[in-house]
C-alpha cells in the first residue's frame, strides 16, 4: 500500500473515531433523541411490569384484591406441579415452532433475500405479510375448521378409504396455530437480514470456487445470523405465550401457562396468582431473548460488534 | 351462573348536558374550568365507569353480556325514554370484584347467578324487595322460592332466566335414553370424543351429581376426593377443554359427540343452525343456573331500576331474554311460556320449554335438576386447582 493511501486511511480512521466519540458524548441533542424511546419503554413497559410484579404480592378477600406484601402466591403457584407442567409444554411449543418457522423460512428466505428484483421481493414480501391484516382468532377458528373431523383434510382422508386423524385439540393443533402466526414474521426477518448481507462476500467465495452450499453455509448463514437469531426468538416468544392456539385449536390439549394465567382469574378471581404466572413468563423470556440477542451481535471471535 | 362469556361491549358515552348560563363561547376561563373539571373527573376513578354512572335518563347495568341489546331492552328504552348502559362481565367473580371496587352508585342493577347475588345481599349491597311490586302471582311457583332469592326472609332478587347444565350430545349419534346417566361418558364410543368445558364449576358440579351427592357443591374432603378419582377415570376419552365458542365448534364440527355441564342455552342456539345437537339432564341430576335481577342499594335511580325489573319479569321481556341472540335460556313467567308456545312454538322445543310435552320444568319438578351453589365446605382455588389437574396431561 502507497503511503499516500495510508494516509487517507488514518485520516477516516481519525474522522471515524471521532464521530465515534461525539456519538457517545451526552449531549441535549442525543437527550432529545432517545427521551421518546426512553419514555415508550418507561410508560409501556417498565410501569406495567413493575405493578404486575406489586400484584404479584397482593391477597385475595372476598374476590377483591387487596394490598399486601407477601411471597405466598409465588411459593404456592411455584409448588403446583400443573405450572411445571404447563411450563414445560409452553417451552415445548415454543422451542418446536421457532425450529419449524426458522427451517421452513430458510429455503425461502434465501430466494426472496437473493432476488435480484426488487419488485419481485417486494410482491413476495407483501403477500407473506398479508396474513396480518386478519384477525389471528379468526384465522385459528378458520384452522380448527380445516384440521377438525368435517375439515377438507379429514374428508379427503375418509374419501381415499382412510381413517380421519385428530388434529385439532392436540399438540399438533396448537403448533400448527403457533406456526401460522410465526411463520410470516420469520420469513421477513430472514428475508431483511439475507437481503442485507453485502454481495461482494458472496462473488468473492464464488470466485474461489466455493459451491453454493458451502457459500450459504459459510458466508449468508454466519452474516445473516442476527437476522436468522431474532427470527428464532421472536418466533419462540410469540408461540410460548400464545393464548389463541392452545384454547381455539388445541382446545387445552395439553394445558399451558396462558391458559393457567386465565384460570387463575376465573377460578376466584385470582389476579395476584396470575400475575405470577405471568412475571415466571416474561422473565424467562426476557431472560431467553437477551442472551439470544447477546450470543447474535457477537463476533465469532468473542467481540461484540 | 357459570356460563363462560368473554365478550365485553363497550360501554356507551352518554355526553353531559350543559347549564344552559354557560357562555356558548370557548374562553381561556371556560378551558381552564375545562381542564381542571376533566383533571378531577380523570382522578375519581376509572373512566369508563365515570360515565357510565347512572343519571336521570339512563340505567346502569351490570349483566352478563348480550343482555342489554335492542333486541332485548329496546321496547323498554323506547316506552320510558331511558338508556340501558351496560357493563358486562364474564363470570360471577368478575362481577363481584367490579361492585365491590367501583365507587357507590355506580350501578343501578346487578345481574347475575343466584348464589353470587346471595353473597352481594349478605354484604349489604343490594335493597330489598318488595315482592308485590313485581308480577311474582304470574310466576311458576319453583321460581317465587328459589333459593338465594332472599336472605332472612327478605327477597333481593328477582329472577328472570334459567336453565341447567347437564349432557350436551349428538343426536344423529346417541339417544335421548343414551343421555339418562353420566355413566355414558364411561361409553367406549366417546374414547377421544368426549369433550369437557374448560371451566370447573359446572363440569364437576355434574360429576359430584353423579357421586350421588345430594347438593353437589356441598361435599366433605373425601366426596370431593371421589368426585376427582370419577373424572379422572374418563380422562382417557377427553378430546378438548372448551371455552364458550370452543363447545360450539366442537360440538357443530363433530370433534365431540358430548359434553357434560352444557344445557338448551348452548345447544338450542346450535338447534336453531341446523345441528343436530340436543341437551337432556341425565337422572342422577343436572345442575340449574339461574339469573335474576336486583337493584344496587346505592342506586339514585332505583323507581326506574323496579321499572325496568318489571318490564323483565313481564311476559314482553322475557320472550326477548329467551329467545336472544347471544344464548338461550328458559322463563319463569308463566304467562310467557304460555305466549312463547303460541307464538314460537320452535324457539320453546329449543330451550325444552313446550307445554304439551316434557319440558324443563318437569325435570325441575322431577328432581332432575339440582340447584346450584358455589363450593361451600372448600374454597373455590382447591375446586379450580383440582380441575387444573384434571387438565394436566398424565
Amino acid at each position: 500500500m502507497s503511503t499516500k493511501s495510508m494516509k487517507v486511511g488514518e485520516k477516516i480512521a481519525a474522522i471515524q473515531t471521532a464521530m465515534m466519540k461525539k456519538m457517545r458524548r451526552v449531549s441535549p441533542f442525543s437527550i432529545a433523541m432517545s427521551t421518546p424511546m426512553l419514555g415508550y419503554q418507561v410508560i409501556f413497559f417498565l410501569i406495567p411490569v413493575c405493578y404486575i410484579f406489586l400484584l404479584s404480592l397482593y391477597r385475595v378477600e372476598f374476590f377483591a384484591t387487596v394490598p399486601a406484601f407477601t411471597a405466598e402466591n409465588w411459593i404456592h403457584i411455584w409448588s403446583q406441579d400443573y405450572f411445571w407442567s404447563a411450563f414445560g409444554y409452553s417451552v415445548l411449543i415454543g422451542t418446536v415452532t421457532a425450529i419449524l418457522s426458522s427451517v421452513i423460512s430458510l429455503p425461502i428466505a434465501l430466494y426472496l433475500g437473493l432476488s435480484q428484483s426488487f419488485l419481485w421481493r417486494f410482491l413476495c414480501l407483501g403477500i407473506v405479510i398479508a396474513p396480518f391484516f386478519t384477525n389471528f382468532v379468526i384465522r385459528a377458528h378458520t384452522w380448527r375448521g380445516i384440521l377438525g373431523e368435517s375439515g377438507p383434510i379429514n374428508t379427503l382422508i375418509r374419501y381415499v378409504g382412510g381413517q380421519s386423524i385428530q388434529l385439532v385439540d392436540s399438540l399438533v393443533g396448537t403448533i400448527i396455530g403457533t406456526l401460522s402466526l410465526s411463520l410470516p414474521l420469520v420469513l421477513l426477518l430472514q428475508t431483511l437480514s439475507i437481503s442485507a448481507v453485502d454481495r461482494t462476500l458472496i462473488s468473492a467465495g464464488l470466485n474461489l470456487n466455493a459451491r453454493p452450499v458451502q457459500a450459504i453455509f459459510h458466508i449468508i448463514l454466519p452474516a445473516a445470523r442476527v437476522g436468522l437469531a431474532l427470527g428464532f426468538a421472536f418466533s419462540f416468544v410469540l408461540s410460548f405465550g400464545d393464548f389463541i392456539s392452545p384454547t381455539i385449536i388445541g382446545a387445552s390439549r395439553p394445558p399451558v401457562l396462558s391458559t393457567l394465567l386465565v384460570e387463575q382469574i376465573r377460578g376466584g378471581n385470582h389476579w395476584p396468582r396470575a400475575s405470577v404466572v405471568a412475571v415466571s413468563m416474561f422473565t424467562f423470556l426476557f431472560t431467553l431473548v437477551l442472551a439470544t440477542i447477546l450470543w447474535a451481535y457477537k463476533e465469532p471471535g468473542g467481540e461484540k460488534k | 351462573m357459570d356460563k363462560d362469556r368473554s365478550s365485553r361491549t363497550e360501554v356507551n358515552i352518554t355526553p353531559v348536558s350543559t347549564d344552559g348560563d354557560t357562555p356558548a363561547g370557548p374562553t381561556r376561563r371556560n378551558f381552564l374550568k375545562g381542564a381542571i373539571a376533566t383533571g378531577i373527573a380523570a382522578s375519581v376513578g376509572p373512566w369508563p365507569l365515570t360515565y357510565a354512572r347512572g343519571t336521570e335518563q339512563s340505567l346502569t347495568w351490570l349483566a352478563y353480556p348480550g343482555h342489554a341489546t335492542e333486541e332485548v331492552v329496546g321496547a323498554f328504552q323506547k316506552e320510558f325514554g331511558v338508556e340501558i348502559k351496560s357493563q358486562e362481565f364474564s363470570a360471577g367473580e368478575r362481577m363481584l370484584a367490579l361492585i365491590n371496587s367501583s365507587p357507590p352508585g355506580t350501578f343501578d342493577l346487578v345481574m347475575a347467578g343466584t348464589p353470587y347475588i346471595n353473597i352481594l345481599a349478605q354484604q349489604g349491597m343490594l335493597e330489598p324487595l318488595n315482592a308485590s311490586d313485581y308480577p311474582m302471582e304470574d310466576f311458576y311457583k319453583e321460581f317465587r322460592e328459589w333459593p338465594g332469592l332472599s336472605l332472612k326472609g327478605t327477597p333481593y332478587s328477582i329472577p328472570t332466566t334459567w336453565g341447567y347444565n347437564g349432557l350436551a350430545y349428538n343426536s344423529d349419534l346417541y339417544t335421548q335414553e343414551d343421555m339418562d346417566s353420566y355413566s355414558i361418558m364411561w361409553d367406549e364410543r366417546l374414547v377421544g370424543r368426549l369433550g369437557m368445558r374448560d371451566w370447573y364449576l359446572p363440569v364437576m358440579g355434574v360429576f359430584s351429581a353423579y357421586q350421588g351427592n345430594k347438593n353437589p357443591y356441598d361435599i366433605s374432603d373425601s366426596e370431593l376426593d371421589a368426585v376427582v378419582d370419577s373424572m379422572n377415570e374418563v380422562a382417557g376419552s377427553v378430546t378438548g377443554f372448551y371455552g364458550f365458542s370452543g363447545v360450539f365448534s366442537a360440538l357443530a364440527d363433530g370433534t365431540a359427540h358430548v359434553i357434560p355441564g352444557c344445557g338448551d342455552w348452548i345447544t338450542g342456539l346450535l338447534q336453531r343452525d341446523g345441528h343436530p345437537i340436543r341437551s337432556f339432564a341425565p337422572k342422577e341430576g343436572a345442575i340449574s343456573w339461574m339469573e335474576s335481577n336486583s337493584i344496587v342499594g346505592k342506586s339514585q335511580n332505583k323507581k326506574l331500576a323496579k321499572d325496568f325489573i318489571r318490564y323483565l319479569s313481564s311476559p314482553e321481556g322475557q320472550i326477548r331474554t329467551i329467545v336472544k341472540s347471544s344464548y338461550m335460556a328458559a322463563g319463569v313467567n308463566r304467562k310467557a311460556w304460555e305466549r312463547l308456545n303460541e307464538e314460537m312454538p320452535k324457539e320453546a322445543e329449543m330451550v325444552s320449554m313446550k307445554l304439551d310435552s316434557y319440558n324443563i320444568l318437569d325435570m325441575l319438578r322431577e328432581g332432575r335438576i339440582k340447584y346450584r351453589t358455589l363450593p361451600k365446605q372448600q374454597s373455590m382455588q382447591v375446586w379450580q386447582e383440582a380441575y387444573s389437574r384434571f387438565q394436566k396431561p398424565t
